[in-house]
């Protein structure tokens, strides 16, 4: 038995050097008396993690436990035989005699087999905790298409307390982030969020945004989930409309036995070391916009609206908290339940050095010359509320007929106050004037699931399954108020820099309210033609309605002296404007179907099949009659057919090939030709818009070894028609219009690498992504002819899509040791450069620079039922930085008024510093 | 591989073929089909006295009251002519969109008149400007479409617009709601001719011109805009004249010139000639801005005989790409810009030290360590004071010019107008108003037979007979009102 062992130590050292064989180095141990050996599961060869290894030297009992690999060691033994005791949960005691012999650094290598006894292998599967990261890798595993998933337990032990963050640690994709530096969209392989679909459960959600479909994925605590799943292959039965990926929630499942959980936890952000969190009252709120409180034809008045939400008060000790709590469990036999809830109370700081820039490009000295307004150093102090509900109900008919209901409620409220202070004076100390912009902010998100489902086993061969769904998302600003004075400041005769004269300015109020109603049905039917061959055929149907309202007043401010904002006065108001492309009614309905097969024999697995989408989408805008295109609807239907393949080339190695064509929906305002007037370009809608289609190819080689390793290698390709892209349209008279079009065709292409390892405590894992992605679009240069006139002219450019990152990768160093019930983690972000917003003139394109973020999150189990966790993020406090990749003839670089530039080859636009935060908290189950 | 096995293998294949082909051929004969709704027009209702609202067309007669009950649209195509005497008086806050052809055309003795029920004007010293209803808004203005070939207003008096557009009110292009001029124009192959009139009061730029010719010559502009906004506020791909005006009270310029969103048009271009400009830029806060007359941003012209009498800043030309304590500037087409023979005259120390503004920041520094202004309007030795030859040895253009000579002007070189005593009684900011004065120059005035001639105007739109405009050719003195009687002749 030692020897087979030991041939397979050796065997699989030579596969693990293979792959990362420089780690072997630090697993190996220095020469002493040791026993070391691997405990595995005699049947499935898998390790077993946390079994007993016990020992008595001189009636002293030792004992350890096996790493993350099912490896153990205990040092320091004297000579001697010994009885070693191995035990595990639902195995086998075993008792095994070794001989360690005297004065002889005698490694010996005991390898051990346990034998179930009392628990079936069906029941240890069943056992399987689906929260952790052993199911993570077994479901990636099996299912047909290409997946990743984020198991709950390594979201736990992750420093990301929302699902936005935690989707970054996922292969090949990479986050928007939101103000506060959390991520808010996801980019899956390069493609922005337009180009991806989010869902709970499998059911689509509705979004709360006023412009896109999107879902921000900051609104999610992540404490709620069982997993995360990045699909990155469509298989006929989900929903098309998605070309770079779609993210699942699963949430918690109710279990059979009584569970209960609760985790609370308290943080700071030490951006506040320095800055005092300044926030504003709110508790008497009126969500209502002047309109709908009194009516469109109504004449608003000064006093309709409330400045005291610019008395802007300091919080002295702005302690973040946390508190998690769910429980589940039997009602009688049939019925189940769990129930979680949690909450969430952030308060964040970011500061930002931003140059915005001043309308068109000048055509001297280079063609194409960015220029700017004053600087902006802008101070964000946002407080977010989080709030998430949900309760599940099973309820088991009988063995073949299971019904289940589940409701779930995100919220999130989040009261901004930014701080903006435009202009030298500030930020530079020059003398001269400055621009101060204080904006309070308040939004109510939240996205509300309620879903019915059953499932049927009608015949041995024959089941079904379906759901009804209502689902609402709903966003309001009742608040967004950016008070504006200047203040003309000079140095005095002391030498320090006095205000002198401080004059409100006209400032607005805005409010938005959206509103997105989904009523779905689902329906699946799934025959077993043989064991090897299964068909599937289905549809769906849903009933969608999105309102959106946005209103802006302006209260004319005379130019009045400004103290405070309660000594400010207003006889009346400068500006109503109700329409700006974002006050329209929207009805989509979409009717699928599909068929599909799936093929399972000897090594192969083939799954593919049909599905035809018909969308039927029509608007309401508030555009005038005398104009086209005040309503609008569009019909039309999609073909798309998928594949995917699966082959075993043996226990450890699968290859996979898949193909599907996915589709993108435009935003419903994107189609209102709705104008919005400015100095340089007008913006408007396009009601000629075409939806985006796509043709998309995968190829995966995945292998699999000890516990829980893995390494795969993947490549995509993708190639994308009619993507839309913004773009200046010239128009007869000789004006531009700034608008969505479809530009042609786009390619999009790229590696992916994923890769687990562990080594007894020690474990590391990574991804990394290769993504290349083109389009060539239109924009505007403006130059100087022959006869010296300025004129201006299209080009084409040819860049990567917007969001698309060349690298990506996550790289974490895991701990654990169950003896002393420690687990720590150090997480590597890397996002390479990628463009953040795209310019309507050539070459001037916004670039994030590649960012590197750094977090660390330990939890420590102190009894059974206890565990203590901190979590560090940001260490590295890394700034975020835009810039433009212009050399502009070098004529920012070095100049004073434009500080913080580092180069004659790109011009730095934006600087946001997020600093570290910290949270310690606990968990009880 | 069984018997059974190698059935089911070919049905599998023979399956997924069939979905793929059935999916080219149905993906071949994909449909889509879209409906968008088209722009609704009501054909054009001949004009009648009395109510008017909704498309009209025709000739709105002579002497005739016209009340405007509703938005009134002319259609693309369409033309609409007013004749001397008419009167069009608003009910409401409600705009003249013109996609056609409009043609106000009074005259000296009778003009038509534009204006808001039952509103008299205020012309007050010192009125402050949250009581003035000059400043309101009261109804809304004259919009000119894409489609609009010719927007005409001669011997017209218009007071009391720029109320900002409402929701779903706009129903023309290039305009969103909450805009707000008294007259908007953006065809860049139109013209737009306004002579001998009268605009009284605005909310933001009392004439907006995106695009298009023009042709804007002895007008009388007053009380532009509250806290901002200039009186006649070219954008990109302006091409025209605005000569013999009188600009008095404007929040920041009398004429201003751009080339912002020039897009594929021509550059703007625009001359700027014998105007008179008085009492102007004191309603606006921003540093550097605002004052009589102002080149930025790409814009070229020619600048010649205009007279700013108290206003904050002199004639100005943005010469660098770089900051005026704290605010942005744009530099102007420097290569293409003429100017000279500007008569300046201000009450203050502070404002004749403002007749070539520079810019004050301390880091405006250019090649050599040489002070650099971001102002870039010269003085010129064709000036009125000669201030280059007043200056010490070592003053180099666009330097800084204080002295105790340049401080000693204050006051001085009265241009003698014949009815607005100077040095004024109160501050310059408190007439914005033109009534009860007389801008003529008195015989004997420094300002006559001081001006340069040797120039042409663009004259970019049609000229002469009942449509075109009547161009008047640089004068002999300088500013607005001509001792030979041409010119202004208001």
């Amino acid at each position: 038995m030692c020897f087979t062992g030991l041939r397979k130590a050796i065997y699989s050292l030579i596969v693990a050097s293979l792959f990362i064989g420089t780690f072997q180095a630090i697993a190996a141990e220095p020469t002493s008396t040791v026993i070391k050996g691997k405990v595995i599961d005699d049947k499935s060869g898998e390790p077993l993690v946390g079994a007993t290894i016990s020992l008595s030297i001189n009636s002293k009992l030792i004992s350890t436990k096996s790493g993350l690999d099912g490896t153990y060691i205990i040092k320091k033994i004297p000579a001697g035989k010994y009885l070693i005791k191995i035990q595990y949960v639902g195995y086998d005691e075993l008792t095994l005699s070794v001989n360690v012999k005297d004065g002889e650094s005698v490694i010996e290598d005991v390898h051990l087999s346990l034998h179930a006894n009392v628990l079936s292998n069906i029941t240890i599967t069943s056992k399987v905790n689906k929260e952790s990261d052993e199911f993570a890798r077994k479901t990636e595993r099996i299912v047909s298409n290409v997946m990743n998933i984020i198991s709950a337990k390594s979201i736990e032990l992750s420093p990301d307390i929302t699902v936005g963050n935690v989707l970054q640690r996922a292969a090949g994709v990479s986050v928007v982030k939101n103000s506060s530096g959390d991520g808010q969209y996801a980019i899956i392989r390069g493609m922005a969020d337009r180009y991806n679909y989010t869902t709970i459960n499998g059911i689509k959600i509705p979004s709360p945004d006023d412009k896109s479909r999107s879902i921000p994925l900051d609104i999610f605590p992540s404490d709620l989930l069982e997993r995360l799943e990045v699909v990155k292959s469509l298989i006929p039965e989900m929903e098309g409309d998605a070309i770079g990926g779609a993210t699942n929630m699963v949430l918690k499942e109710a279990p059979k036995n009584f569970t209960f959980k609760l985790n609370g936890s308290f943080g700071y952000n030490n951006f506040f070391n320095d800055h005092t969190f300044t926030t504003f009252d709110h508790s008497s709120l009126n969500f209502k916009t002047p309109y709908e409180s009194h009516g469109s034809g109504y004449a608003p008045q000064p006093s309709d609206f409330n400045t005291k939400y610019l008395d802007y008060k300091n919080i002295s000790l702005p302690l973040n908290q946390s508190l998690n709590a769910s429980i589940g469990s039997s009602i009688t036999k049939r019925l189940r339940f769990i129930t979680a809830l949690t909450y969430q109370h952030i308060y964040k700081g970011s500061s930002s050095l931003f140059y915005p820039p001043s309308g068109q490009p000048q055509p001297i000295p280079v063609p194409n010359t960015p220029v700017f307004a004053p600087i902006e150093y802008r101070t964000y102090n946002n407080l977010q509320s989080r709030m998430g509900a949900h309760l599940k109900l099973n309820y088991d008919i009988n063995e073949n007929n299971k019904i289940s209901f589940y409701t779930a409620l995100f919220q999130l409220d989040q009261t901004q106050h930014r701080n903006l202070q435009m202009g030298l004076a500030n930020y530079l100390h020059q003398s001269g004037q400055a621009y101060i912009y204080d904006r309070s902010l308040f939004e109510r998100q939240n996205i509300w699931n309620n879903t019915l489902q059953g499932k049927h086993q009608i015949t041995n061969k024959f089941s079904a399954d379906w759901s009804l769904v209502y689902s609402q998302a709903q966003s309001k600003i009742p608040i967004w108020i950016d008070q504006q004075y200047s203040d003309i400041v000079a140095y005095n005769r002391q030498g320090t820099l006095t205000s002198e004269a401080k004059t409100l300015q006209d400032f607005p109020f805005n409010y938005t309210h959206s509103k997105e109603i989904d009523r779905s049905v689902y329906l699946n039917g799934h025959y077993k033609i043989t064991d090897e061959l299964t068909f599937s055929a289905g549809g769906m149907y849903r009933h969608k309605t999105k309102d959106n309202v946005f209103e802006s007043y302006e209260l004319y401010a005379n130019n009045q002296p400004f103290t405070t904002i309660d000594l400010a006065s207003f006889s009346r108001m400068k500006r109503v404007d109700t329409t700006d492309g974002l006050t329209y009614h929207s009805i989509e309905n979409i009717m699928a179907y599909y068929a599909q097969l799936k093929w399972v024999y000897a090594k192969w697995e083939v799954l593919g099949g049909l599905r035809i989408e018909n969308t039927n989408h029509s608007y309401s805008s508030l555009l005038s009659i005398y104009l086209p295109g005040k309503t609008g609807s569009y019909v039309y239907t999609d073909f798309l057919p998928s594949i995917n393949m699966k082959y075993k080339l043996n226990k450890d190695n699968d290859f996979r090939a898949s193909y599907f064509s996915g589709i993108s929906r435009p935003n419903y305002f994107e189609y209102v030709p709705v104008i919005k007037s400015g100095d340089y370009f007008d913006q408007k809608g396009n009601s000629d818009i075409k939806h985006i289609q796509s043709h998309n190819a995968d190829l995966r080689y995945e292998h699999y070894f000890g516990f829980e390793d893995y390494f795969m290698v993947g490549t995509f390709y993708k190639y994308i028609i009619n993507p839309i892209e913004y773009s200046l349209v010239p128009q007869t008279t000789g004006s531009y219009v700034f608008q969505p079009q479809n530009f042609g065709n786009a390619t999009n292409y790229g590696v992916e690498l994923v890769f687990t390892k562990h080594f007894r405590n020690f474990g590391i894992n990574g991804n990394y992504s290769y993504t290349k992605s083109s389009i060539t679009t239109s924009k505007s240069v403006f130059a100087v002819d022959n006869g010296g006139n300025y004129y201006m002219y299209t080009a084409n450019q040819t860049r990567p899509l917007q969001g698309q990152s060349d690298h990506i990768g996550n790289l974490s160093l895991l701990y654990k040791s169950v003896k002393k019930g420690i687990e720590a983690q150090l997480s590597w972000v890397y996002t390479g450069a990628r463009i953040e917003y795209i310019s309507p003139y050539k070459d001037l394109d916004y670039w994030q620079r590649g960012t590197s973020f750094l977090d660390f999150s330990i939890d420590v189990k102190t009894t059974k039922h206890l565990t203590l966790f901190a979590k560090v993020t940001n260490l590295t406090n890394t700034p975020t930085i835009l810039e433009l990749r212009t050399t502009a003839n070098g004529y920012y670089y070095g100049n004073p008024n434009y500080p913080g530039q580092t180069s004659k080859n790109s011009i730095i636009v934006q600087k946001d510093q997020f600093n570290q935060s910290f949270f310690i908290g606990f968990r009880i189950r | 591989m069984t018997q059974s096995q190698k059935i089911v293998l070919k049905l599998i294949t023979s399956g997924l073929f069939l979905i793929f082909g059935a999916t080219f051929v149905l993906t071949s004969c994909n449909k889509t089909s879209s409906t968008v709704a088209v722009a609704y027009v009501q054909v054009g209702q001949n004009v009648a006295p009395g109510n008017i609202s909704g498309s009209i067309k025709g000739t709105m007669q002579a002497n005739q009251i016209y009340n405007v009950t509703g938005d009134v649209y002319i259609n693309a195509g369409d033309t609409l002519a007013i004749q001397p005497g008419a009167q069009v008086i608003f009910q409401g806050a409600y705009n003249f969109w013109i996609k056609g052809n409009l043609f106000s055309i009074g005259s000296s003795t009778a003009p038509i008149l534009f204006t808001y029920k039952s509103q008299a004007k205020q012309d007050n010293p010192g009125t402050p400007i949250a009581s003035d209803p000059a400043y309101v808004g009261l109804w809304g203005g004259l919009w000119a479409d894409t489609s609009c070939k010719n927007l005409v207003i001669k011997w017209t008096d218009i007071r009391f617009a720029g109320a900002s557009v409402a929701a779903a009110q706009p129903p023309i292009a290039g305009v969103s709601t909450g805009d707000s001029y008294d007259i908007f124009f953006q065809n860049g192959n139109g013209n737009f001719i306004m002579e001998d009139s009268w605009l009284y009061g605005a909310t933001d730029d009392a004439i907006r011109l995106k695009k298009g010719k023009f042709s804007v010559m002895r007008n009388t502009f007053e009380k532009g805009g509250p806290t901002g906004g200039d009186e006649f506020n070219v954008k990109g791909g302006g091409v025209g004249d605005c000569a013999y005006n009188l600009f008095i009270g404007c929040a920041t310029n009398g004429p201003k010139a751009s080339d912002k969103g020039q897009g594929t048009g021509a550059q703007t271009n625009c001359n700027f000639y014998n105007n008179t400009v008085v009492n102007s830029g004191y309603r606006m806060v921003e540093l550097g801005r605002g004052g009589s007359i102002n080149y930025e941003e790409g814009a070229r012209g020619m600048a010649y005989n205009n007279l700013i009498v108290n206003c904050r800043f002199g004639f100005r030309i943005v010469g660098a790409t770089q900051s005026y304590l704290g605010n942005a500037l744009v530099v102007a087409d420097t290569s293409h810009m003429s100017y000279g023979y500007t008569y300046n005259y201000h009450d203050s120390i502070a404002g004749v030290n403002q007749f070539y503004p520079v810019t004050p920041d301390s880091s405006a520094i250019g090649v050599g360590g040489i002070p650099v202004s971001g102002l870039w309007a010269r003085p010129q030795a064709t000036d009125f004071p000669n201030i280059t030859s007043m200056m010490p040895a070592g003053f180099y253009p666009g330097g800084p010019y204080t002295s105790s000579a340049i401080n000693a002007l204050a006051g001085k070189n009265n241009p003698n107008f014949k009815n607005f005593p100077l040095p004024e009684s109160a501050t310059p900011a408190s007439i914005a108003y033109a009534a009860g004065f007389d801008f003529h120059l008195q015989a004997g005035s420094p300002a006559i037979g001081k001006g340069y001639t040797s120039f042409s105007p663009i004259a970019s739109v049609p000229q002469g007979g009942y449509f075109g405009a009547n161009i008047t050719a640089p004068g002999a003195d300088i500013g607005a009102y001509q001792s030979n009687g041409s010119g202004n002749a208001h």
